[in-house]
């Protein structure tokens, strides 16, 4: 079973943050315990998912990595906010638990790590930590897009790597770079996701072309939704939608990174 | 003298390089002199809206910035780029310099390893304003904060800030939008984009223009048109009757009369 699975696309937008949040909710509406970390310093944005505000932020990612506190304190435990949901609303709380590390979103602390950078080896052993002392099953990464530290070690760490693509020629030539990364640092498992394809496109054409150009087991070719634009990252989409074809179709790549 | 435009988003995915392409497009079909160079270097993506490939990029910024090569190297004059392409015969007469980061893994992989020099950044703008005679430099960004953004944003004449209607972007935005007041950058301008059409657009702009206490100066709706295209080429030149596109042409308009002051047709030689 995959202990430690990273989210990452060479471009930004393909859905990363969404995929991640879904795929951890998934995992703990089994009864797994799943961290999830926002490695996305630059830019971080999966705490909006989960309703976690700024005031709700104890500690960060940020205040880990200069040494501020341990890293089970910036945990959060955020399985009940997935039961918050719009009036009348009645949704899914998971039997697991999902703990969630969030990066600061405060300008100044991502100044912080712009003019004094850290060090990425405090990631790893920040990770490892969290694994053992939060007893999870799973880890889930969310990364930043493009090739970094940050993700460059995420990758390396991984049992499984979840690539993120939607069917753009941007992306397309991105995640041949992405693909190629990870292959040299010999990550045991990798899947490609092809997310938002628009409705008029032949999606058995479109998982054979991604197999097809990254010789890579393609886990899942997700629909554009307008329940997901709606949603608006209001919310994670698999605790208001249970029983939504995306939901199945996530609920199956959850289940293979597991197996 | 030349104006720079930077074009920014926190998250990524918001459409920074298909505006940055598009809005370059439209302001050369004015008759303007405009280089479009593409920052993310670590997830390039501007060339592949120009057709461009690993294989037909001899020089990039990369190798710019490591002393490799001169700026003009790395700045490809698109009418000579597209030659014969059949569906690119829009930029046949066009001024316009595309300069490209490298798609090439070692080349990305080189950056993370020795960095660069940020301000030789700034030096290759300013050669490329004077010696290509530009009436206009936009800049397509990497999304969030980082080195090669806040320089950009610093020295820009107008920044666009670009994004979704989602929680998301709505947060990260107001970050963005912090640093650049900080910066002072004059005219900065927000952008909406992938609006769902059941939204009303006006509503929606006036909405963010309060929350954000800066203006809003489009709405681009979401597309399956442009999803369907895929960054192959550069919409608005190719559909110019399409709403995306008008909206495209609204936003270039504004950039010119914010920046140059009158609307005109031709260039202002």
């Amino acid at each position: 079973m995959s202990k430690i699975i990273s989210v990452h696309s060479f471009r930004g937008g393909t859905g990363k943050s969404n995929t991640t949040a879904n795929v951890a909710t998934l995992l703990a509406m089994e009864g797994l315990r799943v961290g999830v970390i926002d490695t996305d310093i630059q830019s971080p944005g999966i705490h909006v998912l989960f309703g976690l505000s700024e005031e709700e932020m104890r500690y960060s990612l940020n205040d880990y990595l200069w040494g501020k506190c341990e890293i089970q304190e910036t945990a959060h435990d955020v399985t009940s906010h997935l039961g918050q949901g719009v009036a009348g609303q009645v949704l899914v709380i998971p039997k697991g638990q999902v703990y969630l590390i969030p990066s600061s979103i405060k300008v100044g602390e991502i100044a912080r790590v712009l003019r004094e950078g850290y060090d990425v080896g405090l990631l790893n052993d920040g990770f490892h930590e969290l694994v053992e002392k939060l007893d999870l099953d799973v880890l889930m990464i969310d990364t930043h897009p493009g090739l970094n530290e940050e993700t460059l070690l995420s990758i390396s760490i991984s049992d499984a790597l979840i690539v993120v693509m939607r069917p753009d020629q941007q992306d397309y030539q991105g995640t041949g770079v992405t693909v190629e990364v990870a292959r040299k640092l010999d990550v045991p498992k990798m899947f490609i996701v092809v997310n938002k394809t628009p409705s008029i496109l032949d999606f058995d054409d479109v998982a054979a072309k991604a197999q097809q150009t990254y010789n890579c087991e393609v886990a899942a070719v997700l629909p554009h939704s307008d329940e997901m634009m709606t949603l608006a990252s209001n919310g994670v989409f698999v605790a208001r939608y249970p029983d939504h074809p995306i939901t199945n179709k996530l609920r199956s790549l959850a289940r293979r990174l597991i197996e | 003298m030349a104006n720079i435009v930077s074009i920014h988003s926190f998250r990524g995915g918001t459409g920074k390089s298909n505006l940055s392409a598009n809005v370059a497009v439209q302001l050369a079909l004015k008759g303007y002199r405009v280089g479009v160079i593409d920052t993310d270097i670590q997830s390039p993506g501007l060339h592949v809206l120009f057709g461009m490939t690993d294989a037909t990029m001899q020089k990039s910024l990369n190798d710019y910035l490591w002393g490799r090569a001169t700026i003009h190297d790395a700045a490809y004059p698109v009418n000579q780029v597209v030659g014969a392409d059949s569906e690119r015969a829009f930029l046949r007469d066009v001024k316009l310099w595309l300069i490209p980061s490298s798609i090439r893994t070692s080349e990305i992989a080189r950056v993370l390893r020795e960095g660069y020099d940020v301000n030789l950044l700034n030096d290759g703008f300013n050669d490329l304003i004077s010696t290509l005679e530009l009436d206009f430099l936009v800049i397509d960004t990497h999304p969030g904060m980082n080195e090669e953004t806040l320089l950009s944003v610093a020295i820009s004449n107008m920044l666009i800030i670009l994004l979704r209607p989602d929680q998301q972007d709505f947060q990260g935005s107001a970050v963005t939008l912090d640093v650049a007041r900080k910066l002072d950058v004059p005219n900065v301008r927000l952008v909406l984009n992938k609006v769902p059409t059941r939204f009303d657009s006006e509503t929606l702009k006036k909405d963010v223009a309060a929350t954000y206490n800066a203006p809003v100066i489009a709405a681009l709706m979401l597309s399956e048109d442009v999803a369907a295209a895929g960054s192959n080429n550069i919409f608005s030149a190719v559909y110019p009757d399409h709403e995306w596109s008008k909206t495209i042409r609204v936003i270039t308009d504004e950039i010119v009369t914010t920046l140059v002051g009158t609307q005109g047709e031709a260039a202002p030689l």
